[in-house]
């Protein structure tokens, strides 16, 4: 399995990649590394950060993998795409980088992990469920302490730099 | 436009009203909302035909607007919620065309006229 | 009817106490105010930004609903697992009261929706609100006050 390094505001964890289960999506993924930018915290799937990625970074990768409902565990890391229709709002905490076309990576750091109205709300998984992707593609080997409490920082004190970067290879 | 055409209440999704178009006319998720409309929200909803159980209008294709007049609303069907294409919202004269809508809870329908302003 | 000042970190707002429909809630919160203390942005429940009160209030359920949107003001139990990271296991909730800043948002429990005393609506500033708070999202928290205001707007 290939591993991958995450950095967060001078804390680090490893993941490892689900490459039995989404082998199409960890080759998108693995191929665009390293990923850089600015995480900011989840306001709808609870101990979440993202990484929205940009420009020549963005991926659209179609589902890959079982359908999964709803249940992420903490470690998990998502690739989530979401199509521009369904980015309403004005989305005012994101950087001026950001697209209604939204593609990024989400690091779920500690309990609870996803279940928020985002990830099983029914009128999203109606006939319209093409509107977004969510595949699982690694999950962190352990969560450092450290790492979950710069997580949680980010939700209080704002954007922290992320880094993925390929380990090992 | 302009629409002339019987509005009902909606059974499923609260303070709200509909109108069923013609079913042919489909159109592609567009400034999808999927959870709370506001009162005065118009959408547009299309759902092909046996997508919900239950008469009268449930198993039928159907392609509707949508206009909610109150809080507590959210659009709806037997399956649970539903995403819709948000795309306007009414800006004045909402209190008048909200007791209106309250009185086909008992009356039942009445004429709906949509048309350009220009 | 009574109005209150919310200031949060660089802008100020007024909301409307809805005292017919909550007086129990409104009662009980006019005889608490002022109040300052650290925001929290929701992570479960889209645009909300709360302060947790943590006396030991007993608040009844009144002119509840599951349908919260943008203004409202509101009082509710929310889920410890949701405000701290590591919460005491013997705790199962906060008292808290915040407001929702823009639409598609929704107040959660563990399993579903979760129903909210609604307790008065922001009848001015929530366009600086819906600023402010996406503002903090980015640069991080400051406090909150919410604070009784003359009819003048004055405090």
């Amino acid at each position: 399995m290939r591993k991958l390094l995450v950095e967060l505001g001078g804390t680090r964890a490893v993941a490892e990649m689900h490459d039995d289960i989404v082998p199409k999506t960890c080759d998108a993924v693995w191929r665009v590394l390293p990923v850089e930018g600015m995480a900011i915290h989840a306001n709808w799937s609870s101990r979440e950060i993202m990484l929205h990625l940009h420009g020549e970074k963005i991926l659209r990768l179609p589902p890959e993998g079982p359908v999964r409902r709803g249940t992420t565990a903490p470690g998990d890391i998502v690739y989530f795409w979401r199509s521009p229709q369904m980015s309403r709002g004005k989305q005012l905490a994101y950087s001026s980088e950001f697209q209604r076309e939204l593609s990024e990576l989400a690091i779920f750091y500690g309990d609870p992990a996803g279940g928020g109205l985002a990830a099983d709300d029914p009128a999203r998984s109606g006939r319209d469920s093409n509107l977004q992707v969510s595949t699982l593609f690694a999950t962190l080997i352990d969560i450092p302490r450290e790492f979950a409490r710069k997580c949680e920082d980010v939700r209080h004190t704002g954007l922290q730099r992320l880094l993925v970067t390929r380990l090992g290879q | 436009m302009p629409l002339r055409v019987k509005a009902i209440h909606d059974i499923w999704s609260g303070h709200q009203v509909l109108v069923h178009l013609d079913p042919t006319f489909v159109l592609p998720p567009e400034n999808v909302l999927t959870y709370l409309p506001v009162p005065g929200d118009l959408f547009y909803y299309y759902r092909p035909r046996n997508y919900f159980r239950g008469a009268p209008y449930g198993r039928s294709e159907s392609a509707e607007i949508g206009i909610v007049y109150d809080r507590d609303t959210r659009p709806q069907g037997p399956r649970g919620p539903e995403a819709v294409n948000l795309f306007a919202t009414i800006s004045s004269g909402l209190e008048g065309f909200a007791r209106a809508c309250e009185d086909m809870i008992y009356r039942g329908q009445k004429d709906l006229i949509l048309e350009r302003l220009e | 009817m009574t109005r209150v000042r919310i200031t949060l970190g660089r802008v100020e707002a007024f909301a409307q106490l809805d005292e017919k429909n909550a007086p129990k809630t409104t009662k009980w919160l006019k005889g608490i105010l002022p109040i300052e203390r650290q925001a929290v942005h929701s992570m479960e429940n889209g645009r909300e930004v709360y302060v947790v009160l943590d006396a030991p209030y007993h608040i009844e359920e009144e002119n509840q609903t599951i349908y919260q949107t943008v203004g409202d003001l509101i009082v509710y139990y929310k889920p410890a697992i949701f405000v701290k990271p590591e919460w005491p296991r013997h705790v199962r909730d906060f008292l808290v009261i915040g407001f929702v800043y823009e639409r598609d948002s929704a107040i959660r429990g563990m399993s579903g929706p979760l129903a909210t005393n609604l307790v008065g609506r922001i009848t001015e500033g929530i366009d600086e609100l819906a600023r402010e708070a996406p503002r903090m999202r980015r640069e991080g928290f400051e406090k909150m006050r919410i604070s009784l205001a003359s009819r003048d707007g004055n405090a």
